[in-house]
């Protein structure tokens, strides 16, 4: 009779669990996306690969350095590959953005409609990488629960998001998030209800403690265009020293 | 002479990393180019073929660089080794120093910059590639923000050394080799300051353009070919950008103060913003006087995009209020591989475009260009 009632007990406190994990609103699954991809302190070696039109393809070898200061995010970008570019870095420190072209010597500092366009010649912009990193999606969306469904036989939760910000350049995002990592396995960029760009994310793992996905695609509906970023190291140090988000360190070819 | 050591410099360098089994592609990059122009006016066509090998190697603490550029002329079969940038740099806790064969860039407009006047000019234009010298670099970084810079320049090496006057060139007498004579240049600068990025600066030494001296004739003052010289100059520049609700802004001023004479300034304001397409657009508004009280105001623009993502162009102008010259510039660079770039430009000018004849350089001559080049 004791064994029936534990028994009955877990069944009841997993079926609740369960009924509790689903029974989360639009709001707070985009919350948990935001709280999972946001991370302090990052480093990351990556290849952009960039996909035409007409499918001819450009490499690109980075390394990023985020961190999350107390006023403001930082962040430096150095390229790596082709040589042709090897030695430019940017530098992004709040609003504030420089760009250092070893061809020229010098730092210039970069306009914030920047910010507006392409990041780095790719598919994503600015916008996309800050939704993506520590900004997230719950201060600038509403967010409305679609019926759930599966992706590559992942469970989902699929989320309509609708800009609350008028700076915000996408009309919705419908996002397709995976229910045991809570993060965005596919989202779908639309401008004036049209679909303009999808973006997938592939080959998740835990480092650190984070789960991260080690690819993404962005594909760009209108022009035929598609970005693959690889990410081939990741690191999480428990500091980032402020010296590296410098213009001394811009200048620095290493 | 001067090739043979620098061809001895390069096959000292190759033999030392091969010494010191360094793996080459690890320290060694560079470009291969193979550029051709052709010149409207004179029917001209030169192509010349350039390899620029860069020597890198360092850590947190020294590094070194060199460069040495190799230029043959298809045409004319002639060659010429010349050694580039060569520099040591001391990175210290809170100063970095950089001695040897440098450009020291100042001042964030695009391409001229009046607070910029460390280095000479590669050619006689008012637009162009600056000569490394050799200079004493010195950073000290107060904080993150601040930092001063302090440069010294041993010797004055001018942009040019000769005077052309009615067809008649006139060579300068060059300043002296002595340590009185050396140059040097202050600088602070102040970064992210507010969202305001600024400097103040100033130099000491001469001017990089001779100044022909007058003497009393029975004609009245008439030039005298026996005094051309370089005259002493003090230089006051300040410079800010900011970005005002995602416009780019920026304004650079310059007062060049001559020991005899009259003093003369030059300024640039300017302003860029990217649109949501990715176009880029950039402008600039030059206030240009010269020792010989030339005025020249003129207007800069570009508008640059990429295409099929990979690939680049440029639309470029300037135009010269005061002589109603204008050039313009269309560009376009083909990405043919990760490292290979096929670029090919236009300049057409009409009028006069610079109100100096000294700086004019080749400044009137339509000049078609194609430059194909790879990196490693």
């Amino acid at each position: 009779m004791k064994k029936i009632l534990i028994f009955t007990l877990i069944m009841i406190f997993t079926l609740g669990v369960f009924v509790f994990a689903d029974d989360l609103t639009g709001k707070e699954i985009i919350s948990r996306v935001d709280e999972e991809m946001k991370v302090d302190n990052k480093f990351m070696e990556e290849e952009m690969i960039l996909i035409s039109g007409s499918g001819t393809e450009r490499s690109r070898g980075l390394n990023i350095w985020n961190k999350q200061g107390q006023d403001e995010d930082k962040m430096m970008l150095k390229f790596t590959e082709p040589a042709n570019i090897e030695g430019t870095g940017f530098l992004m420190i709040g609003d504030d953005m420089w760009l250092y072209l070893p061809a020229l010597g010098k730092v210039k500092r970069i306009a914030g409609s920047a910010k507006q366009g392409a990041f780095m010649g790719s598919d994503l912009t600015y916008e996309d990488m800050e939704s993506l990193g520590n900004t997230g999606f719950s201060n600038d969306y509403d967010v409305e629960k679609l019926s759930d469904s599966e992706i590559e036989d992942k469970e989902i939760y699929h989320l309509s998001l609708t800009p609350t910000d008028n700076d915000i350049s996408y009309s919705k995002l419908e996002i397709y998030v995976d229910k045991d990592l809570f993060l965005p396995l596919k989202i779908d960029y639309y401008n004036n209800d049209e679909l303009f760009k999808i973006l997938k994310t592939f080959e998740h793992q835990e480092v650190n403690g984070y789960n991260i996905a080690m690819r993404m695609e962005m594909e760009n509906i209108e022009s035929g265009s598609k970005t693959i970023l690889k990410i081939s190291n990741v690191e999480f140090p428990e500091e980032l020293e402020d010296e590296i988000f410098t213009i001394r360190n811009l200048e620095r070819g290493m | 002479m001067k090739n043979k050591l620098l061809s001895l410099l390069l096959i000292l360098t190759l033999l030392f990393i091969a010494q010191t089994q360094v793996v080459a592609s690890d320290i060694i990059s560079g470009e291969y180019t193979l550029t051709s122009d052709y010149y409207e006016d004179t029917e001209n066509l030169e192509t010349l073929t350039k390899i620029d090998l860069n020597f890198d190697q360092g850590n947190w603490t020294t590094a070194y660089h060199l460069d040495l550029d190799y230029e043959f002329n298809l045409k004319s079969s002639e060659g010429e080794l010349s050694l580039n940038e060569a520099y040591f740099d001391y990175y210290g806790s809170d100063y970095d120093l950089r001695a040897g064969r440098q450009i020291v860039n100042w001042g964030p407009a695009l391409e001229y910059n009046p607070t910029n006047n460390l280095n000479p000019l590669k050619n006689m234009s008012l637009i162009g590639d600056k000569e490394p010298i050799l200079m004493l670099q010195g950073k000290y970084f107060i904080d993150y923000s601040y930092n001063v810079e302090a440069v010294i320049i041993p010797y004055h090496v001018p942009t040019t050394e000769e005077i052309v006057i009615n067809n008649m060139t006139f060579n300068a007498d060059l300043v002296e080799d002595d340590l009185s004579n050396m140059e040097y240049g202050l600088r602070w600068l102040g970064r992210g300051v507010n969202g305001f990025d600024f400097s103040m600066s100033y130099f000491s030494g001469f001017e990089d353009l001779p100044t022909i001296g007058m003497q009393q004739t029975s004609l009245g003052l008439k030039p005298d070919p026996n005094n051309v010289y370089y005259r002493k100059v003090d230089i006051f520049g300040a410079d800010i950008a900011t970005s005002y609700k995602g416009v780019g802004l920026w304004g650079e001023v310059a007062s060049f103060n001559p020991e005899e004479g009259e003093a003369y300034y030059s300024t640039v304001v300017g302003s860029d913003y990217k649109l949501s397409n990715g176009a880029y657009i950039e402008g600039q508004l030059i206030y240009l006087e010269d020792k010989l009280s030339n005025e020249n105001i003129i207007l800069q623009t570009a508008v640059e995009n990429t295409f099929n993502k990979i690939h680049n162009f440029r639309l470029g102008s300037v135009y010269n209020f005061e002589t109603d010259g204008y050039l313009i510039k269309p560009e376009i660079e083909f990405s043919l591989a990760d490292a290979t770039t096929l670029k090919i430009s236009y300049e057409y000018y009409e009028g006069q475009l610079l109100n100096n004849d000294m700086l004019s350089g080749n400044l009137s001559n339509n000049r078609l260009n194609v430059e194909l080049s790879y990196s490693f």
